[in-house]
């Protein structure tokens, strides 16, 4: 039964994270991509090299659908032929080696819009043999340590090691029944190696665990990372024994935190619900759900939890009219107990869903899959939006109506997440009782009706060249540009997710509707305060009109100060 | 009504603690003085008076507190041991309760409980329902058949309640490693091994499924090709490499949408199987990629609910060999997107069965496809399209009768108070083809456990006829009637529901489903005994008295175990006839026969069987039969 919670879960998850189904427009002459793999000034023969369409990242990042592949001949050359039009990336299969420029492990490779009947040259990869440290990892009485989790940190020029805050799921490596691990294509330089559990970490809790556990202890066998012997490795070296023993003063105990959820009002007890938590030490992606739903006297118990600060969620199986206050607490050196999580009178707010200038069927269908949420402006609560897995909160019916409850009273935005549809469409406007309104006031218990989202369907795009001057990227950087509508809702979602430039400078934006766009050049996917450098601004207006394609010159001129 | 018995497991116990709950009797009795301070004032009193009123108010206190045990729900705990097979302690392993009948109840278990140094632990705080338990811990196996709750091939386990302790058993697991190489005897990094267990200990065959602990670290070969897979339970395995076993991977790699090949360098039917013994390393299994693009199975699913109560779960698309249990795969379609597609790549040739299955959280919301049969030779099969068809339910309640007067001499007391919440009630479609995997990845759809006022729904059923199974949490409750009392006035036969199932149209809700418990059940525990017994059988237990000959609330039936022991319980008092009959070769251990009193000439064929038999047995009221001799073939 462990096993069937546990699929069910990473469906449900798979499931928030959404998805978009990759599109091959049909009845296009296909494109050709090749290239050349070297390793140093080698050819590289046999490698495999994959052709991945590009849809949502998210569901990207999970890797569903099979790639097409070519191998490598002995000179080194691939071909993929017959490629539909569209954008893709391109990835070279190499896990023992070092990519030049591969720098996110979730979204491998080159990008490359492939245009009608192109050709396509020179997307060529440069591989090095990576380096293997290996060992085995003991307890305090030499016993080998089982399913222990072991890390390699890489340090920069300034012995620091480099953490980009970005939970790394591919540079987490385990021991086996012998306690023995083995962490291959390792870029040369200087390494320190850890096993054990650590707060910053960023890990997904599906459950407690715990009991105890062993804290962080690094080669060989310390505890302060600043007395970590440091390994040198070389490419295609191997390092053998790096054995680390496990400290006993590392040896730390879990704890767990009870409590129980009632209604605000009536202070009954709130059963079957599940409690998740975050914690809110800063540096640290953790979070978790606590091990069971609610039982009948609303308790709960969340286990495994290290000394931290935590917030705690609520989240609901099925569908509630209720919004649930978040309480902080802190485990220090013992179980904390008494916990009380408020579930307070929502608001409800209700309309329909219209697209502008259309009425057909198939595209009202399509707009079902358009997710609608209320986000509160201003709030306390930094996630804003509740957290449903039952009840159908936030679809769009077949006849357009949508309902969202247990919203929480305030000031509050509409968004609708269009990308989890087809490419096209766009929240126009929110209008209540005739009048186009940015924001609503919602009150405790109110059922506020009457909304009316317009949607707009288009299918222009936007056909654009990044030009870098000035001097060059750092390798490995990568380019999105982000369209946003002007007089377009607010709508932290709206415009669709940003566009990566590809391995050619282009990209391409596509299911417009008529008006002017800004653009946005920038190098993080999520906008402002992801990148990994900081680049001079560059923006750009855009008028696209009907289903017409715009082709736009984006300047990058890296000899400007950054703004 | 018939009811599936269960088969005695030795390897694991459960401890009844009887009064575990003393705490919230305590408590309970503390009430009572307030709320009825006479009654409690005289308890006092007659400490000193005759013995007449003394027993009296004894009687009137636990009859009250018998009263209130349903009313409240006093939540208690499961506690016990996680140990090895020569009873040393396993500390810090994993201990797993889950709850039974959808999503909300196996949810209110607990996960992830930790043994401490001793190999103890404690879950409290549950509320009354059955619960499954299960443990893991790294490098070590749960002994076979080491499993509370649940369905282990052909027998119903027995679930744990509040107030158990539970001991389980685990053993080393063994290890397969080996190497993978290419056509040019280069290692092949990075590809996902995945171990499928095909035989037991014993060599007999078990049901295929997709190992969910493949998806962990170290499932994967390493830079010189090597692999190394433990905690294996014992029995023969297939190694196959290949994509990810759950249709996704964190890392982007060329292996998805190739067929799995097998060791030594084989398809799945050409494999050679590798022994796997406790604490024992399997090694050399050393396997010789090649790419196979197999087939790829696509099509649409119909009929997708927009919007509306449909959620956000996804819809599952199962794959199965064609008239088994062995689960080659599914692919998940989310509520999102451009169309509602599906895709399985990689699929050898074969005859295979498909299936969709949307649940929602409630569980009352799934809807299924009908199963469909393909067959792949050689080349894509596309537009296999499944259609979702809303589920069908059957709702009622769940009453218990007390027995008036406690029949003089005969013991029939209960270690521990027992609720409505923690029966099983599961609707067992009478369909040869109705596959149970699904059950398997969603915790039983079509199973369901009352509410505290022992009102309940089962839900997620296909159309057809079923008969409604229970597992009673106490073994003084017997199933007395069951009354589909919804049942038009002009057909009696569907009223009937304990004789002649409920048969339900695609979609339909019905409701008014009577069951009457009784108290006093009977029950019988024996062996059988006989010259080259078959190392298969199952006991047959039916009503003597002609009139009840149709009654299949009086039929029961139970797999013996080895040694020909078995155990019949929640029985009827009344007179019955004993049969034990050999288990036909062709029935598989994962899936038994559907149970002979379900069809009027099976039953009619063990009546003729067990009267040419004729071994007889007068069950009374309360009566333990603890080791009645069953001759076979006689």
């Amino acid at each position: 039964m462990k096993s069937a919670a546990k699929t069910l879960l990473s469906s449900l998850l798979l499931a928030i994270t959404g998805m978009v189904m990759a599109q091959t427009p049909q009845s296009k002459a296909p494109g050709t991509i090749s290239g050349r793999v070297t390793a140093g000034s080698d050819p590289a023969a046999g490698v495999e090299v994959m052709l991945k369409t590009i849809g949502n990242p998210a569901m990207d990042m999970l890797q569903t659908s099979p790639s097409v592949t070519a191998t490598t001949d002995a000179n080194g050359w691939y071909r993929i032929s017959g490629i539909a039009p569209g954008n893709y990336r391109i990835l070279a299969y190499a896990p023992a080696h070092v990519i030049e420029g591969e720098t996110n492990h979730y979204a491998p490779g080159k990008t490359v819009n492939v245009g009608e009947g192109e050709n396509i040259e020179n997307i060529n990869f440069s591989i090095t043999r990576g380096g293997v440290i290996t060992g085995k990892v003991t307890d305090p009485d030499n016993r080998s340590v089982i399913a222990e989790s072991v890390r390699a940190y890489k340090l920069d020029a300034n012995g620091k090691r480099n953490s980009s805050g970005v939970p790394d799921f591919a540079n987490m490596w385990q021991t086996d029944d012998r306690g023995v691990y083995r962490i291959f294509g390792l870029e040369p330089g200087r390494y320190i190696v850890a096993a054990g559990a650590s707060s910053e970490d960023a890990i997904l809790r599906m459950a407690g665990g715990g009991g105890t556990y062993y804290s962080r202890t690094f080669y060989p066998e310390v505890v302060e990372e600043s007395q970590a012997k440091i390994i040198e490795v070389t490419s295609g070296g191997e390092v053998e024994s790096i054995d680390i023993k496990l400290v006993a003063a590392s040896r730390g105990k879990t704890f767990a935190a009870t409590g129980r959820v009632i209604e605000a009002e009536t202070g009954k007890p709130v059963p079957g619900v599940m409690i998740g938590y975050g914690v809110t030490k800063e540096g640290s992606g953790s979070f978790g759900f606590g091990n069971s739903a609610t039982n009948s006297a609303g308790e709960f118990r969340l286990e495994g939890l290290t000394p931290n600060t935590y917030n705690t969620f609520v989240i609901g199986l099925e569908a509630s009219e209720n919004y649930a206050s978040q309480v902080n607490f802190e485990i220090t050196g013992s179980d904390v107990s008494g916990l009380e999580i408020k579930m307070n009178r929502g608001a409800s707010i209700s309309g329909v869903a219209v697209i502008e200038g259309s009425a057909d069927p198939k595209l009202r269908e399509k707009l079902t899959k358009v997710r609608i949420s209320a986000q509160n402006i201003g709030g306390d609560d930094p996630l804003g939006v509740q957290i449903d897995f039952g009840g159908g909160a936030g679809q769009i019916a077949a006849n357009g109506t949508f309902k969202l409850g247990g919203v929480k009273p305030g000031k509050v935005r509409l968004s609708a997440m269009t990308f989890m549809a087809e490419k096209g469409f766009s929240l126009l406007r929110v209008e209540h009782n005739g009048a186009e309104v940015k924001e609503l006031q919602v009150s405790a218990g109110e059922r506020l009706t009457g909304l009316r989202l317009v949607f707009a369907y288009g299918t222009a795009s936007i056909a654009g060249r990044v030009e870098v001057r000035g001097g060059n990227l750092p390798a490995g950087t990568r380019l999105f540009v982000r369209a946003r509508r002007e007089g377009a809702a607010d709508d932290p979602f709206g415009g669709g997710l940003p566009v990566q430039v590809d391995a050619r400078g282009q990209f391409l934006i596509e299911g417009l509707t008529a008006g002017t766009y800004r653009l946005t050049l920038g190098n993080g996917m999520f906008g402002e305060g992801d990148e990994q450098v900081k680049l001079p601004k560059v923006e750009q207006t855009v008028s696209v009109s009907g289903s017409g394609r715009q082709e736009v010159l984006l300047v990058l001129d890296l000899s400007k100060e950054e703004k | 009504m018939t009811r599936h018995n269960n088969e005695t497991r030795p390897a694991m116990t459960i401890h009844r603690r009887g009064a575990e709950n003393t705490e919230e009797t305590q408590r309970e009795k503390a009430r009572l003085c307030e709320t009825s301070a006479e009654l409690c004032a005289s308890a006092v009193k007659n400490n000193h008076g005759s013995l007449i009123s003394k027993s009296l108010i004894v009687v009137l206190l636990v009859w009250l507190l018998a009263m209130n045990a349903f009313a409240q729900r006093a939540t208690g705990s499961i506690s016990g041991r996680v140990v090895t097979e020569d009873g040393q302690p396993i500390p810090h392993a994993k201990v797993n309760i889950t709850g039974v009948g959808g999503i909300k109840k196996i949810m209110a278990g607990r996960m992830d409980v930790v043994t401490d140094e001793h190999g103890n632990f404690t879950a409290d705080k549950l509320d009354p329902a059955p619960y499954s338990i299960t443990a893991t811990a790294p490098g070590y196996v749960l002994l076979p058949n080491e499993k509370v709750g649940g369905q282990l091939g052909a027998v119903t386990l027995k679930y744990a309640h509040v107030g158990d302790s539970v001991t389980i058993r685990m053993l080393r697991g063994g290890v397969i490693t080996g190497k993978v190489l290419n056509a040019s005897g280069e290692p092949v990094i990075g590809i996902n091994v995945q171990t499928t267990r095909v035989r037991d200990e014993n060599g007999r065959p078990v049901n295929e499924q997709v190992n969910v602990n493949d998806l962990e670290f170290g499932r994967q070969t390493d830079d010189r090709g090597v692999y190394r897979i433990y905690g294996l339970a014992p029995g023969a395995y297939v190694v196959g490499i290949g994509a990810s076993a759950m249709g996704f991977s964190l890392k982007a790699t060329p292996f998805a949408g190739r067929a799995k090949i097998y060791y030594p360098s084989a398809t799945r039917d050409t494999a050679v199987e590798v022994t796997v013994r406790s604490g024992e390393e399997a090694t050399g299994i050393d396997i010789r990629y090649r790419i196979e693009r197999g087939a790829a199975i696509s099509g649409k699913i119909t009929g997708m609910p927009t919007g509306g109560q449909s959620g956000m779960t996804p819809t599952v698309v199962t794959l199965t060999k064609a008239g088994t249990e062995s689960l080659v795969g599914t692919s998940v379609v989310l509520p999102m997107g451009e169309n509602n597609s599906y895709s399985f790549y990689g699929v050898p040739n074969g005859e295979y069965e498909l299936a969709a299955t949307k649940p929602d959280m409630s569980g009352a919301d799934t809807m299924m496809s009908v199963s469909r049969k393909v067959t792949i030779s050689g080349r894509d099969l596309t537009g296999i399209d499944l259609a979702l068809l809303a589920s069908a339910s059957i709702s009622g309640t769940i009453k218990l009768e007390k027995l008036a007067v406690s029949p003089a001499g005969q013991k029939c007391e209960s270690g521990r108070d027992s609720f409505l919440e923690e029966i099983i009630l599961q609707a067992k479609a009478d369909d040869p083809n109705q596959k149970s995997y699904i059950n398997q990845i969603y915790g039983g759809l079509g199973v369901s456990t009352p509410s505290d006022k022992g009102e309940f729904t089962i839900s997620s059923l296909r159309a057809g006829r079923h008969f409604v199974e229970s597992q009673l949490p106490d073994e003084h409750w017997f199933i007395k009637s069951v009354l589909l009392t919804s049942a038009a006035a002009n057909n009696p036969a569907a009223r009937e529901a304990g004789k002649n199932g409920v048969t339900l149209k695609v979609g339909e809700k019905a409701a008014g489903l009577a069951i009457t418990l009784a108290e006093g059940a009977a029950g019988l525990k024996g062996k059988i005994t006989g010259d080259k017994l078959p190392s298969r059988m199952r006991v047959h237990l039916l009503p003597a008295e002609a009139e009840a000959k149709d009654d299949l609330l009086r039929f029961a039936e139970v797999r013996a175990d080895e040694n020909g022991a078995f155990d019949l319980t929640n029985l009827a008092p009344g007179k019955y006839l004993l049969v034990a009959r050999a288990i036909p070769d062709t029935e598989s251990n994962d899936k038994p026969a559907k149970p002979a009193a379900w069809d009027a000439l099976e039953r009619a064929k063990l009546r003729k069987e067990a009267e040419a038999a004729n071994t007889t047995i007068e069950l009374k009221t309360c009566q333990r039969v603890a080791d009645f001799k069953l001759s076979f073939g006689k």
